[in-house]
């Protein structure tokens, strides 16, 4: 548990947070300058709150009042950095072997197993693809044993294809290390996908605190995202692929899905991404149609406004789709409702290695 | 062929200017860094100030900055006057603003987060210092020597005040080509060259080691990715 309670000026920029984390993985969102990194800072012991104090679970590591403040080495928070940050000089090896802490976590092979990073092992950092380096700088950071893992942005500036990726081996990690995170973030994609609880700041204040999946969707439906193209991003196993056709049949609760792609062997899982305005809705069950996936869902959740409908349908994950509120009025769509999902194959992408 | 020329006592000078430079640059060495890194981390608005006096060495004419470091020497002890480490004193004096300016402007150019992620990681201050900080400013390092080094063995005013024109004592490549072209009215030719040749030896050696980083950087970031 990690318990927050801060004040941090400088002109004319303020943060104040009030804040108890319980969640495993715990989203913080907001939009730039909303004081993110600040608050990540402050955690790490990069910067010094002018008040208040953090502590997490019985460990004091500031308070203004006593004078504690333990230092950002000894607080053994693994820290990843927008742009991962390599020691450019060192090899991959030499930068994942960098810390020395003699505390138990992480094991080399594990890390290099889960982030697939014994082919780079040799290579120089310097040389590495842009997701390449943020796989390493997340490895070196599990390496340091950490109590707590920050994750600042890892996905800026990666392309659609990469940040993917990307996610995926961060997922892969998060599920594989019983490690509490703080990921900061600003896609509400991201957030649904990876954390159990979500941090909204705007300009220094914390405005929201709760489930990712309910208080983002109703964040878009009332446009306070400022990047409004919403995804569902999700992991499903694999049943089998068909070459000819190029596309990859997988399990969806007792449903099958068709993804287009050619893919993994079945068995494996994948993670794959549509987004919530390619996803139609109907009443009935439609006759021939092109569309590959016809899946019956029922509707958990409606967030209307100005317009627009945010719609969570759980067909054995929860999707958002998001229609027009006149659509949504039209079809008489209710929490409750029994719905038929429809979207094409190749709308959904696969986010694979 | 120029080596024939060259009388015992230019010998002994160029053996004294070596000795003298090489000991100045390894007592510059020290401070610059210290005070380079800070220089180039601090925020402190005394860097200002700190700078400017670093500075004034280099704009003062040498024989001002023999005359100070004499008076200073003076007040402290009698013995190091006009003793090659006088020598060494004047010429760590006038290299040292070089040596920490180069190496400031190496030090701007290495992001400071490096820093604190490997402080994140639970690196001391010495070990980031070790590990990251001296590698990466490595061409700066050595450029800031190599200067240091040009400007201790071309040293002659402050030199000549603090340390006298002694031959065989004091008496350095450029004291010594002052007291052949103007007292003894010989051929200062010889030692002229073999200054010249030795600066070049060291502006090469200088080259080829910060080249040779830069192409083990280039060899990285062309290998297959």
């Amino acid at each position: 548990m990690l318990q927050i309670r801060l004040h941090k000026k400088f002109d004319p920029f303020e943060l104040n947070a009030d804040l108890c984390l319980n969640g495993k993985v715990t989203g913080l969102f907001g939009p730039s300058g909303s004081g993110k990194t600040t608050l990540l800072n402050c955690l790490a012991g990069l910067m010094e709150p002018d008040d208040g104090n953090i502590r997490l679970d019985e460990t004091e590591l500031f308070d203004k009042m006593k004078r504690i403040n333990i230092g950002c080495r000894h607080r053994h928070f693994g820290y990843v950095f927008q742009d991962g940050l390599l020691f450019e000089h060192l090899t991959v090896e030499q930068n994942l072997t960098y810390s020395r802490h003699a505390r138990p976590g992480p094991k080399l092979a594990q890390v290099v197993d889960v982030l697939e990073l014994g082919r780079l092992f040799n290579r120089k950092a310097l040389n590495l693809s842009g997701g390449e380096k943020r796989r390493v700088a997340i490895g070196r950071a599990l390496l340091s044993a950490p109590r707590l893992l920050l994750l600042d942005e890892p996905l800026t500036g990666l392309d659609r294809r990469l940040s993917g990726k990307t996610l995926g081996y961060i997922r892969s990690v998060l599920d594989a290390f019983d490690i509490p995170t703080v990921y900061v973030s600003h896609s509400i994609s991201d957030i649904v996908y990876l954390c159990d609880e979500v941090v909204v700041l705007n300009r220094g204040k914390v405005i929201e605190q709760g489930a990712p999946r309910e208080l983002l969707t109703a964040m878009v439906s009332a446009d306070r995202e400022p990047n409004p193209a919403l995804k569902n991003i999700f992991t499903v196993d694999v049943r089998e692929t068909h070459a000819k056709d190029g596309t990859i049949v997988c399990d969806l609760g007792d449903q099958l899905l068709s993804i287009a792609g050619s893919a993994p062997p079945a068995g494996q899982q994948i993670t794959a991404m549509v987004y919530a305005r390619d996803i139609i809705l109907a009443n009935e069950r439609p006759g021939m149609l092109s569309a590959r996936n016809i899946l019956k869902g029922r509707i958990t959740r409606m967030d209307p406004h100005d317009g627009r409908c945010v719609v969570s349908v759980d067909v054995g994950i929860v999707w958002m789709v998001e229609i027009t509120a006149s659509a949504a009025s039209e079809l008489n769509l209710k929490e409750g409702n029994e719905v038929f999902v429809i979207v094409k194959a190749s709308a959904i992408q696969s986010l694979e290695r | 062929m120029l080596i024939a020329f060259l009388t015992p006592s230019d010998w002994t000078a160029i053996g004294l200017s070596l000795k003298v430079s090489v000991c100045a640059v390894a007592l510059a060495t020290v401070p610059s860094m210290l005070l380079a890194t800070w220089l180039a981390r601090s925020r402190s608005r005394f860097t200002v100030f700190v700078e400017t006096v670093i500075v004034v060495p280099l704009v003062l004419p040498p024989v001002i900055v023999g005359i100070g470091l004499l008076s200073l020497l003076a007040q402290f002890t009698d013995s190091l006057a006009f003793t090659w480490w006088a020598a060494v004193l004047a010429s760590t004096i006038v290299s040292v603003p070089l040596f920490v300016r180069t190496l400031r402007a190496g030090l701007e150019t290495i992001d400071p987060r490096l820093a604190l992620v490997a402080k994140t990681l639970g690196a001391s201050p010495i070990r980031i210092w070790l590990t990251i900080t001296l590698p990466q400013c490595w061409p700066a390092l050595v450029g800031g020597i190599t200067l240091a080094w040009a400007r201790a063995i071309g040293e002659f005013g402050a030199t000549l005040i603090v340390a006298g024109n002694i031959p065989g004592k004091t008496q350095t490549i450029p004291l010594a080509m002052y007291t052949h072209w103007q007292v003894e009215g010989r051929n200062v030719w010889p030692l002229a060259v073999a200054s010249v040749a030795i600066a070049l030896g060291a502006v090469f050696i200088s080259e080829w080691s910060i080249r040779h980083s830069h192409q083990r950087r280039a060899h990285a970031s062309n290998s297959p990715a």
